[in-house]
């Protein structure tokens, strides 16, 4: 793999003096710059968005200017490439409604095995649960890479629904398909699964002993309560009582005894969300605190070493409340994406929507803050986790109103450690979902020319021109 | 049975109050017996008495007094001319601080420290060692956790390396079934040791070596067969008693004498049968006494029973309260030096005195200062053994002025063992009516003992109370007030051999001192601290026995502590009656 540093991370790279060093010496006790692998970030809203503020304005030599609805990232304006023109040719070969057809393809770029015969049926109605019959580009990834499977966490619900993308695929060496993916919803699940006890180095030099005691203590406890049965027979009723009540006081401490073990990045302690109650409404309010959480998690993930690949999906596309935001609590969120008459409020269109600009408007406040977390990572290579990461922003529409699946707001941040030259607008009229996630293997090695369904002209041109390299 | 005066249980509380008002008598026995069983006395007192011919100083003088209403039944139960007593029922006991943290010492030496493992004992008994008294609830399984953990944490660093990887499992194996062995007193059994090195086992794969074997540690410092005292025990109330086994002596043995465990010596003699044997027992007893250990014990158990352990008046200065407990300490130490341990505690003129207790005895100053101590004779008025100690007067005050209720029942309970009901609902109202504002403590006193429904029990108290009417609430010696001798005649309600008038603290403690109902008291006194529970009158034959042993010996208090292990009794279990 040759890699095309930015000129900041080149310098540190090359003259391994920057201001930056003492710092990462100090954190990570090492002289030398390492070499870190690339990450794959995704993060997945619905509804596409108001096109024509997204759209950014074309400049000379491809340099990129905000649009409207890009603002919130201006931050982050220099490691970023906009795309334009990306077309989701697939979805549209199904018998279906936009919702699941568009949402189960976005990030496989498959046909949807709507029967559920494991072979294309285009007369077989799309079912919200329903597996695309090739991989999402996440899973292909991984599996192209040989490293474990990526993790699935979502905003919203996790059950399957129209806007997922569920998935099979054989990784090398497997014997069989493996099961749906696992995607979590949960910021507490998800830190304990993926990130407890975790550390950027060696695990035991980098948690305390105190932490690490903790972590036995529910199975101390454990042994405690068994050591109390073989007493029962050789007591009196009144010690058994007496016994009885200090076994059943430490089944009660055991139980209450829910450690998470933290996870320790670069210096940094990750401890289990404690603010976090899972809701079981399926349209539940708090969606922000949950993003906030799951990319906290996310990070840490990265960070840790703990998988190089998680994707985000924001499930939440139809009653969406907003109720954090000014314009919230939203009634009817996706009757307003449609430009429902009852529901217009007097705006021309669902572009003038102050409702709709800052629904979309707070997706982009989350991707950045996606970014300003990735970005506050140092790593031993002296670049942050965000350099040395390819971060994709998509949506399953391009207009939200119409439910097209032409130019899809694509949004690249990161540059893959150099492989992708960033603060960069690329209108790119002919693109397709395949050819974006071609450009993806490809900035990560992968010598790919087509991505996803291929066999009619069309669906893939070899990548999108001139992301990558 | 439980006294209804100590146990701190609103129902037992309010059955006490019924009986008050309902059955005569009830206010008195030494473990307010119900049954009224022929042959079953409630007072160890009068024990010894009928043909005691091998008890010291027994001159019964029961019913001499002739009082009704005391509810002493007097009834004196024949446990022959040399009692032995019978099994006892002692009811499972946990391990307290001072125990846990002798044993982690033992276990793994003075480099780790143990952390407080439980609580304070619960409040209202009559012993901290009472089995009530340091119950396992939440809070103290969460104290025994957080201790056993940083116990273990410390552990971690010293536990031997093993020589290689593939020799772990057998390395921590023998390291936890040795310490498992000694901690439990006794070898640890095969499915014990699959508990702890589950414990282990579940650790290694994240945790080092070390700690993981400290996880291990840690398990066992939880466990029941570590913080109990276990023993074989019938299991069904009514079955045959249980003998004790060896190591289950020695371990009685080393918990009471020294807080800690078994050392060589007394391990040697469990394991060989001798401690089988109660003259064995009694040597072990007297060789385990000469440690400071056991010094501390017998300390702990005499404070706690003068009721001042851990006391601060408000009315002493610090200068004051730190003099007084180092008076009381050399007061405890020379009466357990003494030949007759009971006369030199609660009769002795003598005491110690240092530059700041001089001012306070009012006496010449010679001490050098509060580090410059001398003993001293105080005068047969103003000290009677720790009954004047001004640790006691103030404990049994209220401010700066004397309790007699207070003060005649700490001779009541702890001294003669006899039991005092609280007082019914809405007493202090019906006090508040008795005697107008102003009233002298003496005058509210006559109108309580006047008073049918007040009377009814105080009279078992505020007349004994009287005679220490010459010392205020600070403990100060005020023998006359406005140039007349204050009044300190007083009266021990009792048809025991302390029945009768006396005058004074001095005349007092020279009755309580030659008592055989003193010396019995003190027996099942010491039996409660030990066993942590009341005796029942199943007991009164033991209780007896014990005080035989300490009348032989001159009631010299170190005959007293030894003579328990040396009882036929402490070697065997019967069963616990069956629970409520």
């Amino acid at each position: 793999m040759s890699f095309r540093l930015t000129r900041r991370g080149f310098l540190r790279g090359a003259s391994g003096v920057t201001l930056a060093l003492p710092l990462l010496e100090s954190r990570l006790g090492r002289a030398q710059a390492a070499s870190v692998p690339t990450r794959l970030v995704i993060y997945e809203t619905g509804e596409g968005n108001l096109t024509t503020r997204w759209m950014p304005t074309a400049q000379a030599g491809d340099a990129l200017q905000l649009s409207e609805m890009l603002q919130p990232l201006l931050n982050h304006q220099s490691k970023m490439v906009v795309i334009s023109g990306v077309s989701n040719k697939v979805a549209h070969m199904h018998t279906s409604n936009d919702h699941n057809m568009c949402g189960h393809t976005v990030m496989t770029s498959a046909l949807i095995d709507a029967a559920g015969t494991g072979v294309f049926d285009a007369k077989a109605m799309v079912q919200q649960g329903s597996l695309c019959l090739g991989p999402s580009i996440d899973q292909y990834l991984a599996d192209q890479l040989k490293i474990s499977l990526p993790i699935n966490l979502a905003v919203g619900s996790a059950e399957p629904a129209e806007n997922q993308m569920w998935y099979k695929v054989k990784p090398a060496g497997s014997t069989g398909d493996n099961p749906v993916a696992a995607m979590s919803n949960d910021p507490v699940k998800a830190f304990k699964t993926y990130l407890a006890g975790l550390s950027a180095t060696a695990p035991m030099t980098m948690s305390t002993r105190a932490d690490r005691f903790l972590s036995q203590r529910a199975s101390v406890l454990d042994s405690v309560w068994t050591s109390f049965q073989s007493l029962n027979a050789k007591v009196s009723t009144a010690d058994r009582l007496r016994l009885q009540a200090h076994a059943d006081a430490i089944r009660a401490i055991e139980q209450k005894t829910t450690y998470v073990a933290p996870a320790q990045c670069g210096g940094v302690t990750q401890t289990v969300p404690t603010n976090w109650t899972q809701p079981k409404d399926p349209n539940f309010v708090g969606m922000d605190v949950q993003a906030n959480l799951m990319i906290d998690v996310m990070v840490n993930v990265l960070a840790c070493g703990a998988n190089r690949i998680v994707t985000l999906q924001d499930t939440l596309y139809d009653d969406v409340k907003f109720e954090f935001l000014p314009v919230g609590p939203v009634t009817g969120w996706h009757a307003q994406v449609h430009n429902d008459p009852t529901l217009m409020l007097g705006y021309a269109s669902n572009n003038d929507n102050p409702t709709l600009k800052a629904g979309f408007l707070y997706y982009a406040s989350v991707f950045n803050r996606l970014l300003d977390k990735m970005d506050a990572v140092v790593e031993p290579n002296g670049m942050t986790l965000l350099d040395n990461s390819l971060v994709l922003w998509i949506s399953e529409f391009g207009t939200g109103q119409t439910h097209s699946v032409t130019n899809l707001p694509v949004v690249i941040a990161g540059g893959a450690q150099g492989q992708i030259k960033t603060n960069r607008y690329l209108a790119r009229p002919n693109a397709t979902l395949g050819d974006l996630y071609t450009s993806v293997l490809n900035a990560f090695g992968v010598p790919a020319t087509s991505f996803g369904y291929n066999d009619m002209p069309g669906f893939n041109n070899g990548g999108i021109p001139g992301l990558v390299g | 049975m439980m006294t209804r005066a100590q146990i701190p249980l609103p129902g037992l509380n309010a059955l006490a109050v019924a009986l008050v008002g309902s059955v005569f008598g009830a206010c008195v026995g030494l473990v307010g017996p119900t049954s009224g069983a022929p042959g079953a006395s409630s007072n160890p007192g009068t024990s010894g008495n009928s043909g005691a011919s091998g008890t010291s100083g027994s001159s019964g003088v029961s019913g001499t007094s002739g009082a009704s209403g005391t509810g002493d039944p007097n009834v004196l139960l024949s446990c022959g001319s040399v009692p032995t007593g019978s099994p006892l029922a002692v009811p499972l006991q946990r391990i307290n601080d001072t125990q846990y943290n002798s044993i982690i010492t033992e276990l793994f030496g003075s480099t780790v420290a143990a952390q407080t493992a439980f609580p304070a004992p619960l409040s209202g008994y009559l012993y901290s060692t009472y089995s009530g008294a340091n119950p396992m609830g939440e809070e103290q399984v969460q104290a025994a956790l957080d201790a056993a953990e940083s116990v273990a944490m410390q552990v971690a660093d010293i536990v031997p390396a093993c020589s290689s990887v593939s020799a772990e499992t057998f390395c921590a194996t023998s390291y936890l079934t040795t310490l498992a062995s000694r901690a439990f007193r006794r070898a640890a059994t095969s499915d014990e040791m699959t508990v702890i090195l589950g414990a282990y086992t579940h650790a290694r794969p994240t945790l080092p070596y070390g700690e993981s074997v400290a996880v291990g540690v840690e398990t066992v410092l939880q466990m029941p067969q570590f913080l109990y005292v276990l023993e074989a025990q019938p299991t069904a109330a009514g079955a045959a008693p249980t003998t004790l086994t060896g190591a289950e002596l020695a371990q009685r043995m080393a918990l009471l004498y020294w807080n800690g465990l078994p050392d060589q010596m007394l391990l040697d003699a469990a394991s060989s049968g001798g401690l089988a044997d109660p003259n064995n027992r009694f040597a072990q007893a007297q060789r385990m006494m000469q440690d400071p250990r056991a010094h501390g014990v017998f300390t702990d158990f005499l404070l706690q029973w003068m009721k001042v352990k851990g006391f601060h008046a408000d009315v002493h200065t610090a200068d004051l309260q730190a003099a007084l407990d180092e008076e009381m300490q050399r007061d405890i130490d020379h009466a357990l030096a003494a030949n007759d341990g009971l006369l030199d505690l609660i009769d002795s003129q003598q005491t110690f005195v240092n530059s700041v207790l001089e001012t306070f005895y009012g006496l010449p100053a010679q001490s050098a200062g509060p580090t410059d101590w001398r003993q001293v004779d105080l005068g047969a008025q103003q000290r009677v053994g720790i009954l004047t100690h001004p640790l006691l007067l103030a404990k049994f005050a209220h401010g700066q002025i004397g309790s007699p209720i207070l003060r005649g029942k700490f001779i009541r309970v702890m001294a003669m063992c006899d039991d005092i009901s609280p007082p019914p609902a809405g007493a202090q109202a019906l006090q508040d009516t008795l005697t107008p504002m102003g009233a002298t403590v003496r005058e509210q006193s006559q109108a309580r003992l006047n008073s049918p429904t007040c009377g009814f029990c105080h009279k078992l108290m505020d007349p004994i109370g009287f005679g220490f009417s010459a010392f205020d609430g600070v403990g100060n010696y005020v023998p006359t007030v406005g140039g007349q001798a204050v009044d300190v005649s007083g009266h021990i309600e009792s048809t025991s051999d302390l029945g009768g008038d006396f005058n004074g603290v001095r005349a007092l403690g020279d009755k309580l001192a030659q008592s055989p109902k003193v010396q019995a008291c003190l027996a099942a006194q010491w039996m409660r601290y030990a066993f942590g529970t009341q005796e029942t009158t199943a007991d009164q034959c033991t209780v007896a026995a014990l005080a035989s042993r300490f009348g032989q010996q001159n009631n010299s208090l170190p005959a007293l502590f030894a003579g328990l292990s040396a009882l036929d009794s402490f070697a065997q279990r019967r069963a616990l009656p069956e629970a409520p």
